[in-house]
């Protein structure tokens, strides 16, 4: 029996369904590119949308952020300013009023001691050539009179006791007459430092009727 | 035209289309895209630090504050100018001969610089009066909403051979620093 391979399909039927697959094959590709490019586009063109809203998005939170750092930067500026203008302000200014310290020297005042002379000079550290530069203080002297020792000594102890006075010493005593009565009269030396700082008792509670405007009898 | 021609042409146009699609859609997306996904990573970056600027601000503000505080309650106004005719008109008592017998203000010097930004101009108050009248002067002084330094007093009895009972007139010698900061030294107290 021979086998030989007969094809009965007509050339005709042949060509027309080898068009037919070829047709189909390129439908099919051009479906494909023409998909992908799309797809390609759609995605690139999402992917541009995304990326201006994050950037529209950062970029206000960022000018936020500039915003914020740029008023830390200019609020510690101000801040450095003012400290430094209240540094120098402290380099000039006095510590605390002269006249609490009038009021404190005349509270160190016994009963019967009167003031007759009173004196406080401001140095910045030039007057006393051994002093460090710049070191302020107030260089004081009272001058005074007292019923007797014992009083003198209260005066300086007093005083030694006020925080604000520093090195106070009796530079002299010595007897004298006031109003036919004996009296110690007496001179004492202070300083008050201005770079310390210290409380001092308010000026309002200084009582004029103690102080040396008032010269009160002695030994009463 | 065969078959086979128009296939290829319409693979050629399909190809085309879709290359020219790329070339004018796509691609400058793509491109825009790269360049902001660039800068994104940038302001990220920045916006990282937010929290921290925010935490930064709060305690320099905190710290501005304090020090406005610390000048209001511990500084008194330093004026551009010196005001001398003004400051003698604040300390000025009327001479009625009982009390004050005499008020006399002198500038002693020319002024000078302190602290950088600051002149001191010396004035020098004398008085012939009694106690009152001189503390007046002095707490008049140290509290004028300007800043005026007493760096000197000299207080003594008229006549300490003859002291007596009761108000006593006083020889009595202030000796202010006018501060005061020119304008040309910039703000002074900001």
């Amino acid at each position: 029996m021979s086998m030989h391979h007969i094809d009965l399909m007509p050339a005709t039927i042949r060509a027309r369904a080898e068009a037919g697959q070829r047709l189909r094959r390129t439908i099919g590709f051009c479906l494909v590119v023409a998909l992908l490019s799309a797809g390609a586009t759609t995605w690139a063109s999402l992917r541009a949308e995304q990326t201006g809203r994050d950037l529209v998005r950062l970029e206000a939170m960022a000018r936020q952020s500039l915003e914020l750092e740029s008023q830390a930067i200019a609020c510690s500026k101000a801040a450095r300013d003012i400290e430094a203008a209240v540094a120098d302000y402290r380099k000039v200014a006095m510590p605390m009023p002269v006249s609490s310290l009038l009021a404190g020297i005349v509270e160190s005042l016994p009963g019967g001691t009167s003031l007759e002379s009173l004196s406080m000079e401001y140095d910045d550290g030039r007057r006393m050539a051994n002093d460090e530069a710049g070191h302020r203080r107030l260089l004081g002297s009272i001058e005074g009179y007292a019923a007797t020792d014992e009083d003198v000594a209260t005066v300086a102890r007093r005083m030694t006791g006020q925080p604000a006075f520093e090195d106070v010493r009796l530079e002299a005593s010595r007897s004298r007459i006031v109003r036919g009565r004996a009296a110690r009269g007496f001179s004492i030396l202070f300083t008050i430092d201005l770079d310390r700082t210290f409380m001092v008792r308010r000026p309002e509670d200084i009582r004029h009727d103690k102080t040396m405007a008032l010269a009160e009898e002695i030994g009463q | 035209m065969s078959m086979a021609t128009g296939e290829r042409l319409t693979i050629l146009g399909t190809l085309c289309a879709a290359a020219l699609l790329m070339w004018l859609s796509a691609w400058p997306d793509w491109q825009a895209a790269e360049t902001r996904q660039a800068q994104l990573l940038e302001l990220e970056r920045k916006v990282s630090g937010i929290a921290q600027a925010e935490e930064s601000l709060t305690i320099e503000t905190r710290r501005l504050s304090e020090a406005r505080e610390q000048r209001d309650r511990e500084c008194r106004r330093i004026p551009p100018a010196a005001d001398v005719a003004g400051l003698m008109q604040a300390l000025s008592l009327e001479v009625t001969g009982d009390d004050v017998r005499d008020q006399t203000f002198t500038v002693m010097d020319r002024s000078s610089e302190e602290a950088g930004r600051f002149r001191v101009l010396p004035l020098r108050v004398e008085l012939a009066a009694d106690f009152s009248s001189v503390w007046s002067v002095l707490e008049r002084a140290e509290g004028l909403s300007r800043l005026v330094r007493v760096s000197g007093l000299e207080m003594s009895l008229a006549d300490q051979e003859h002291p007596t009972d009761g108000a006593q007139p006083l020889r009595a010698s202030l000796t202010l620093d006018v501060v005061y900061a020119p304008p040309a030294d910039g703000d002074s107290m900001p």
